[in-house]
């Protein structure tokens, strides 16, 4: 799949596992500019540069807080200083306590709800001044969002809140010829599994409920992400594309 | 970047505990241990340190803490040794003195 020309890409959490991934298959499939915002981990975005700098990508590292809509202003001067345009916005970052939901306290539901779902409205609020039309946004969601999975009671309710956002605004900027739409990715092999309480047994578990009898990748995310953004996707507007192996089939 | 003393940077990590971790402020002492004492978990430390660097004005970078405390500590001694106190005198290393006026 090539996408146009002279696009400009903007992703939260784009420096490890599955925003890595979706930036990586960007650089692939003809995005001109990558704009990666992280919050910690300097390595790890380091790794990640010198990968997308094997191709021919301006690749900018924008370290900012989300959590903070100041900061968010502060990473938008920065995107403004680079470009007058964002064709595509994928919303990956994400912070989690594994926990039941029961237990979560008050702060703890507040940093994840801020950082998973409120920086999510309000980057794509400075996004829509630089976005032509035929641009689309991109929320990854988890599998969380709709089912009840043990322990992830912080993380949940952040994705179902994702998952409705993502409706609205689709239908609020269709006149716009924006297109929003989210990717609800099952068990996925990055490092945040191995922070799942016993996950071992959980991953033994999902894979005897998995049709497709393996974990996913980031790269299976980021494909849905690539199909979604592209102009075969012209007609998907405010959905949820499930990508699980089958997972919540069973 | 300010210089505070010891009680104005206890004062303000006070503060942010108690936001952050909804504990009674007469448990917030100097020695208390901010893991077992105050029931801080790892989402709390995060919460934590985003909270002094909005208050205090300085990013903390992956790590800076622990490795204030000491190196090559375990998890457990990390955490036995992670006081209100420990906090305090991190902070107070990253404030430099104002320039004079």
């Amino acid at each position: 799949m090539n996408l146009s020309k002279e696009k400009v890409a903007l992703i939260t959490g784009g420096t490890r596992g599955i925003g890595r991934a979706i930036a990586l298959s960007l650089a692939q499939n003809g995005v001109d500019k990558i704009i990666a915002n992280y919050l910690q981990n300097d390595a790890e975005a380091k790794i990640t540069a010198n990968k997308i700098n094997q191709f021919n990508v301006k690749f900018i590292l924008a370290k900012a807080n989300i959590l903070y809509p100041e900061e968010i202003d502060k990473l938008f001067e920065l995107v403004t200083s680079n470009t007058d345009h964002i064709n595509i916005f994928i919303h990956c970052a994400a912070l989690n306590a594994f926990k039941p939901l029961k237990d979560i306290k008050p702060n703890q539901w507040d940093l994840t709800m801020n950082i998973n779902a409120r920086s999510f409205l309000y980057c794509v609020q400075q996004c829509l001044p630089m976005m032509p039309k035929g641009s689309s946004i991109v929320a990854i969601s988890s599998l969380g969002g709709q089912r009840v999975i043990p322990d992830y009671g912080a993380m949940g309710p952040t994705k179902a809140a994702l998952e409705t956002t993502i409706k609205y605004l689709a239908a609020e900027l269709a006149g716009s010829g924006i297109r929003v739409n989210a990717v609800s990715a099952g068990l996925i092999e990055t490092e945040s599994i191995k922070k799942f309480p016993g996950h071992d047994n959980l991953i033994k578990k999902v894979l005897e409920k998995t049709p497709a009898n393996r974990l996913g990748t980031p790269d299976d995310i980021a494909q849905a992400v690539l199909f979604l953004i592209s102009s075969a996707a012209d007609f998907i507007y405010g959905q949820t594309i499930i990508v699980d192996g089958g997972y919540s089939l069973c | 970047m300010n210089q505070y003393n010891d009680d104005e940077v206890f004062s303000k990590i006070n503060q942010i505990i108690q936001e952050a971790l909804r504990v009674d402020p007469d448990r917030i002492k100097f020695e208390s241990r901010i893991f077992s004492d105050l029931g801080a978990e790892s989402l709390d430390i995060l919460d934590i340190r985003f909270r002094i660097e909005q208050l205090f004005g300085f990013k903390i970078t992956d790590g800076e803490i622990v490795k204030r405390i000491g190196k090559n500590l375990s998890r457990a001694e990390i955490e036995e040794q992670f006081t209100v106190g420990s906090l305090v005198d991190f902070i107070k290393s990253r404030c430099k003195k104002e320039p004079a006026v």
